[in-house]
């Protein structure tokens, strides 16, 4: 059959060149779901790299507290509400170790936050301290949004004498634990105050997390 | 020889002085002038209650300590009242209280008739002194007052904590290496089919 007729137009249907198609096909899929694998794990090294993002850190932000409300008399807190990020937590107490340190809620207890029971009450002049965990082992835990909160958002402690004490935040800070102001945290006040503290900044499996958000709040209301 | 007798003269001087001005001695046995301290261990800012035994003559009484202000009310037959307002701002320590008894001075008829009797104590001043014991606020807010929290809170376990996630990264190199392997062992299979 000479070169150039229609004939040559024809399927080729030879034993051996359909296998050689078919092998052909065969490494065309086989390259490309190595392809396909390869992108997957780039896609997956990429974002174990990058990471997620954690706690929101505190803008740092503050004002000058104003105005205020005329203090209460002490009443064992019970819940705490922050709306502005969806918190609505019971209250357990917390004592405070002999070496000065400040009890945590149980670490498996991520939905509640605790309140300093040598402090005063909330509401009672002086600094009230709530504090409550970021995260557990598990994930985010009751404060892990505390760092979002900006200054004039509320907060609400509600009391067993039937009381809700509203509090105004002035500022929210991220303090490193190596360098603690725990006078400037802690310390009295001559008027009523609220500091909300949980764990922020980066996170290290042997030594935890290098800071403590803490939002300062004054009582403005009361009802 | 010379200790013997230099101890003996003066023991025999101080025996002499005894003899001619015996001390003063209060109702209730006690040599005159001593003073009492209430309460002996205090904070700063406190007020202490002094209580200055004088002999009964002495009309007038006032006192200096570094702790802090001394202040004496009138006598009652030589007994007199007064307090120490402890310094707010005073270092812990001890301190003396030094307590003065003073004569009242001569005046008139009356003062003629005493004159002898206060030449007994030669209208002279006379001092006594006790100490008091300042302690620091921290010690006894230790064991009175709430604890004291002084540090940061640990309230994270880092099961949400930012950062590179391990688990990822090694799932991912895995599969880059299965896939670079496979990849490996095709080129040479096919290069060994050429040839």
């Amino acid at each position: 059959m000479p070169h150039g007729t229609p004939a040559d137009t024809t399927p080729d249907t030879t034993p051996g060149r359909a296998a050689s198609a078919a092998a052909g096909g065969g490494t065309r899929l086989r390259v490309t779901a190595l392809a396909a694998t390869l992108g997957v794990a780039a896609l997956l090294i990429h974002n174990g790299i990058t990471g997620t993002p954690g706690p929101p850190t505190a803008d740092n932000s503050g004002t000058t507290p104003t105005g205020g409300s005329a203090p209460l008399t002490r009443s064992t807190p019970t819940w705490i509400r922050i709306p502005a990020i969806a918190v609505n937590a019971r209250l357990i107490g917390l004592d405070v170790s002999p070496t000065g340190e400040l009890d945590v809620p149980p670490a498996d207890r991520a939905d509640v936050a605790g309140w300093n029971t040598d402090a005063v009450t909330p509401g009672e002049t002086g600094t009230a301290v709530i504090a409550g965990h970021v995260d557990n082992k598990r994930g985010p835990a009751v404060f892990y949004d505390l760092g979002k909160l900006g200054t004039g958002r509320k907060i609400e402690i509600h009391r067993r004498d039937g009381h809700t004490a509203v509090f105004t935040i002035y500022a929210v800070r991220t303090h490193p634990r190596d360098n603690f102001p725990s006078t400037r945290v802690y310390g009295p006040t001559g008027r009523p105050e609220l500091r909300v503290i949980t764990c922020g900044g980066t996170y290290d499996e042997h030594t935890g997390y290098s800071a403590n958000t803490v939002v300062y709040a004054h009582l403005t209301a009361t009802r | 020889m010379y200790a013997t007798r230099f101890a003996a003269g003066t023991a025999m001087a101080a025996a002499l002085l005894a003899s001619a001005a015996p001390a003063a001695v209060a109702n209730d046995g006690r040599t005159v002038p001593y003073v009492h301290a209430t309460p002996g261990n205090v904070q700063p800012g406190q007020t202490v209650q002094l209580v200055l035994t004088c002999p009964t003559e002495a009309a007038t009484a006032d006192g200096t300590s570094q702790a802090g202000t001394i202040h004496f009310g009138s006598a009652t037959k030589g007994v007199f009242t007064g307090t120490l307002q402890v310094h707010a701002a005073v270092p812990a320590g001890q301190y003396t209280v030094t307590a003065n008894c003073s004569s009242a001075a001569p005046s008139g008829k009356s003062a003629e008739k005493s004159e002898k009797s206060t030449e007994k104590s030669a209208g002279k001043a006379v001092t006594t002194t006790t100490t008091v014991v300042v302690t620091t606020t921290t010690t006894t807010t230790a064991t009175t007052h709430p604890a004291t929290v002084t540090g940061p809170v640990r309230t994270g376990f880092g099961g949400a904590a930012g950062g590179p996630d391990s688990t990822q990264i090694a799932i991912g190199t895995t599969l880059a290496a299965a896939a670079l392997g496979t990849a490996t062992l095709m080129l040479r299979r096919r290069a060994a089919n050429r040839a």
